[in-house]
């Protein structure tokens, strides 16, 4: 192959590599996470009677909550399914978004004596930040790529 | 210690989620940027690296060439191969140093430094044989 041709497909291929698998699998269980909250809110409602979720209720009706996470699962589970960068920017701001929300609410529960233990919010919160460190990352990590290029090359010499 | 927070909640959760969504736009553009600073360099490291392979090629064809015209009857050719050779090593040698500090900016200058000695060398010593040989 002329040097010329292989330089342009070196770096075609470093331009268009896909969405890390790191992120694909980060977005399908952020989707899981927030289907699974979102359709046991309104599927069996009688599950969130304990004190602890009385600022949520408070704040917002159940089947609210209920869409917002299921906003948030479809986002994450769209991105992690075709690649697409932006519709995952907004999952994981959403999941961010939404899990820090519930995290202060846990929050202000532990301070109303309303929920005994801190180790849920701490959970919560733990899991909000963690998405926005996620947000603060590239989703395409074009190192992978290139790496993923230069071992094909070295194997098929 | 416990806080009443009946009335204020939906307050403090409505604040917190704006507080936490402009938070996430501001890291998501963060992360953005640093993406497209990640596939620059990428692209920069690929270029490079194809750079040594075609370097490498260079330099053993002019070995190659170099011992050809060593092993020649014309002793004047000769020396000035031998002559050539020392200045071919001197450059490798900074080629070397080069694809160890690849992202080294000063290492890359001293290669480019080493190829126009090389260069000069070449088109002042003997330029016919070694013309021929690139």
């Amino acid at each position: 192959m002329p040097t010329r041709v292989r330089r342009e497909a070196l770096t075609r291929a470093v331009q268009a590599n896909e969405m890390t698998q790191r992120a694909k699998w980060y977005l399908a269980v952020a989707s899981c996470r927030h289907l699974l909250t979102g359709i046991i809110a309104l599927a069996l409602p009688g599950t969130f009677k304990s004190t602890s979720f009385l600022p949520i209720l408070e704040a917002a009706p159940l089947w609210f909550w209920a869409c917002i996470f299921i906003g948030a699962g479809l986002a994450c589970g769209t991105a992690a399914i075709t690649g697409h960068e932006a519709i995952a920017r907004l999952g994981m701001a959403w999941s961010a978004t939404s899990t820090l929300v519930v995290g202060i609410a846990l929050t202000m529960s532990v301070f109303s004596g309303q929920l005994a233990s801190p180790t849920g919010p701490i959970l919560w919160l733990a899991v909000a930040f963690k998405d926005f460190v996620v947000c603060a990352q590239p989703i395409r990590s074009p190192f992978e790529g290139l790496a993923q290029r230069l071992a094909e090359k070295q194997q098929t010499k | 210690m416990t806080v009443d927070w009946q009335g204020w909640s939906a307050w403090i959760l409505a604040i917190s989620g704006l507080i936490g969504a402009v938070s996430a736009v501001f890291l998501n553009r963060r992360g953005q940027d640093q993406q497209t600073i990640q596939t620059k360099a990428a692209n920069d490291l690929a270029e490079r690296a194809q750079g040594f392979d075609e370097m490498k090629e260079i330099v053993g064809s002019l070995r190659a060439e170099i011992s050809r015209i060593e092993q020649g009857r014309d002793r004047d050719q000769a020396a000035q191969a031998r002559r050539c050779r020392s200045t071919l090593d001197h450059f490798v040698l900074a080629f070397t140093t080069l694809q160890g500090q690849v992202v080294s900016e000063a290492a890359k200058q001293a290669a480019e430094a080493a190829h126009v000695d090389v260069e000069m060398h070449l088109s002042e010593d003997h330029p016919p044989v070694l013309g021929e040989a690139t």
